[in-house]
């Protein structure tokens, strides 16, 4: 990416899914002939608030930061 | 969990890089053996072929220890690897027991000759065995987690790797990569001009579905996905058109090339009949996802030798897979620049940097030429005191000949040129030949020779081969044996974890749109590989 990453991005935010496992239940199919755990989808995720498909540096107006605890939802 | 998320990119977090690991693992473990004097090939084996319950029985029975070694190594390999990724591995290990015995039934329903007569081989049977049970029940969640398709695959292929030279790659490459780029460009325009003006979609949801029609399938459309900022239902869209369409060209294209590869030995008559070389070009250029394109692929190599796989790895694997991240950078800026709603106040902003090339690359493929480049080193490097020996009654085999030969080397006369090198042993009834012998060597050998003398001196030409003799059937064929393993799991995978009443929810226009791609790919992919590049391919073995 270019330079550092913002502190408020997608990476850090509570709307951003990117865990792998969810991924792969809400993305329907996707382990067929794909997968969440590999370079193609890398660190990428869904955001909730927009409902977009979306790299970790994205930042927007509707950040909120993720729990302390960062419990895998 | 931050921490977690920081650190997830690393050498052991992803299923690419442990392909890689795992790979290797396997190509040293052989080579290890070889080193030591001894060979994995009595280990890594696949069930034969059998008519009789009888036969079954004694193939099993022999071969059982070695099948408890494969998946002792396939088991504790792939769950110390998920346990490191921070899976959960106790769902997983106990569907790896399940997958595995399914995957030796597999292997043994397509040794059966009632099998072979049907020409039906072990990638297409557990394709169909496994869609059967998959769209009849529901798979518990403990089999799913063992529905691994990318990974397996992704392991077979680094092991591929060491059975395809890095010369051919080197020389290859270009040609694969002109036909690929031809295609991918062709098809992708097609799907997204489709998609953005016949119908009408919007040109994120275009881009996503023709990537997966003209790069690498689901992964190409997840990869474009979060590069053009598609919306979350571009994404299910494009995942599930993309499988559905993969899964009927494995079906349609093995069909095909079944019918238009001549049979094994005979020349080509037809003008539509084609090598196994083009057949497995013209997958690469329309297939959509790499284990979809080996379900086709392996199928053809259990009839005619790897060159349909060799071919197929090329363009798909080379041509193909490893331009998504350029696809990517490209992509995101014309999204950012054309694409995207300027309206919209409070949605997400940002580039995506040139980085983008480099974290989308699918890194196993870095397995794949490591694994290749190691091989072809070692293979280059033959000892220099080999002695190749071959029986004076014997059998001469080849891919296009078999002869039984008796020849008589007492009155021979030896070229005095070769009076150093070649040798007569009576006592042990063998010729010899010290180094690798050339073709004008045998040529020179041959003049002197009688009909049986030349059958005898062709078997010593072969076993003059230090590859050939050695390297191939102590360290080449195990690794073979053991991804071949890796793919059957992985097409049982394929139709396990395909549930049509799951991905048959799309509207028509998506799918239309990429179908429209599927007939301009299909019939150029054919065209580019049998008519226009066709001599290349057909030169491939």
């Amino acid at each position: 990416m270019t330079g550092a990453r913002p502190t408020e991005c997608c990476a850090a935010c509570a709307h951003f899914v990117d865990d792998p496992r969810e991924l792969e239940r809400r993305l329907t199919g996707l382990t067929i002939l794909s997968s969440a755990w590999g370079d193609t989808r890398g660190d990428q995720g869904l955001c909730e608030a927009h409902a977009l498909f979306l790299q970790p540096v994205m930042t927007c107006p509707r950040f909120v930061g993720r729990p302390p605890t960062g419990a895998v939802r | 969990m931050a921490e977690d998320r920081a650190g997830r990119r690393t050498l052991f977090s992803t299923e690419d890089t442990w392909a890689i690991w795992l790979g290797l693992l396997v190509i040293f473990s052989c080579l290890a053996a070889f080193w030591a004097g001894g060979t994995l090939k009595h280990l890594a084996v696949t069930p034969g072929s059998w008519s009789t319950f009888a036969e079954l029985s004694a193939d099993f029975v022999k071969k059982a220890p070695a099948f408890g070694a494969v998946f002792l190594f396939f088991f504790v390999a792939f769950t110390v690897s998920m346990k490191i990724m921070g899976r959960e591995i106790k769902q997983f290990m106990i569907g790896f027991v399940v997958l595995f015995l399914g995957a030796l039934a597999v292997f043994y329903l397509a040794g059966w000759s009632a099998m072979k007569r049907l020409d039906l081989g072990a990638p297409l049977l557990a394709l169909v065995i496994g869609m059967i049970i998959g769209n009849l029940r529901t798979m518990p969640d403990w089999l799913k987690a063992a529905l691994r398709t990318e990974y397996y695959i992704k392991t077979g292929i680094v092991l591929l790797g060491a059975t395809l030279p890095m010369t051919l790659i080197a020389t290859a490459g270009p040609v694969a990569f002109l036909q690929a780029t031809i295609v991918s460009v062709t098809t992708w325009l097609t799907i997204f001009l489709a998609a953005t003006r016949i119908f009408g979609l919007d040109p994120r949801f275009g881009a996503v579905l023709g990537t997966g029609g003209a790069v690498c399938g689901v992964s190409g459309s997840i990869a474009i996905g979060g590069a053009v900022r598609a919306e979350k239902d571009h994404i299910a869209i494009g995942i599930a058109v993309v499988s559905v369409w993969a899964i009927v060209m494995i079906f349609t294209l093995a069909f095909l090339t079944k019918i238009m590869i001549p049979p094994l030995g005979a020349a080509a008559t037809e003008w539509w009949q084609i090598s196994p070389g083009e057949a497995g070009a013209w997958v690469g250029t329309s297939e959509y996802a790499d284990a979809a394109g080996f379900a086709v692929v392996a199928e053809i190599a259990t009839t005619y030798g790897d060159a349909a796989i060799n071919a197929f790895t090329l363009m798909k694997v080379i041509g193909r897979d490893i331009w998504i991240g350029i696809w990517a950078f490209i992509l995101s800026i014309v999204s950012v620049v054309y694409w995207e709603k300027k309206s919209d106040a409070d949605g997400p902003t940002g580039r995506v940097g040139i980085g983008v090339v480099w974290q989308r690359f699918p890194k196993f493929v870095l397995g794949f030429f490591a694994a290749s480049v190691l091989m072809s080193l070692i293979a280059a490097a033959p000892p220099v005191d080999y002695v190749g020996r071959a029986p004076v009654d014997g059998t001469f085999k080849s891919d296009a000949q078999t002869y039984k030969y008796s020849a008589d080397f007492t009155d021979y006369t030896v070229p005095p040129e070769l009076g150093e090198r070649f040798s007569f042993d009576p006592a042990d009834g063998e010729i010899v030949f010290l180094g690798e012998m050339s073709l004008d060597q045998l040529d020179l050998l041959s003049r002197n020779a009688d009909a049986e003398q030349r059958w005898a001196l062709k078997q010593l030409h072969r076993s003059s081969s230090w590859f050939e003799s050695e390297l191939d059937p102590e360290v080449i064929t195990p690794i073979k044996k053991l991804r071949s393993w890796a793919f059957v799991l992985c097409f049982l995978c394929i139709g396990l974890s395909t549930r049509f009443a799951d991905l048959l929810t799309f509207g028509l226009k998506p799918f239309w749109a990429f179908t429209i791609g599927v007939v301009v790919n299909v019939p150029l992919g054919w065209f580019l590989s049998t008519q226009v590049f066709d001599s290349f391919w057909s030169a491939l073995r």
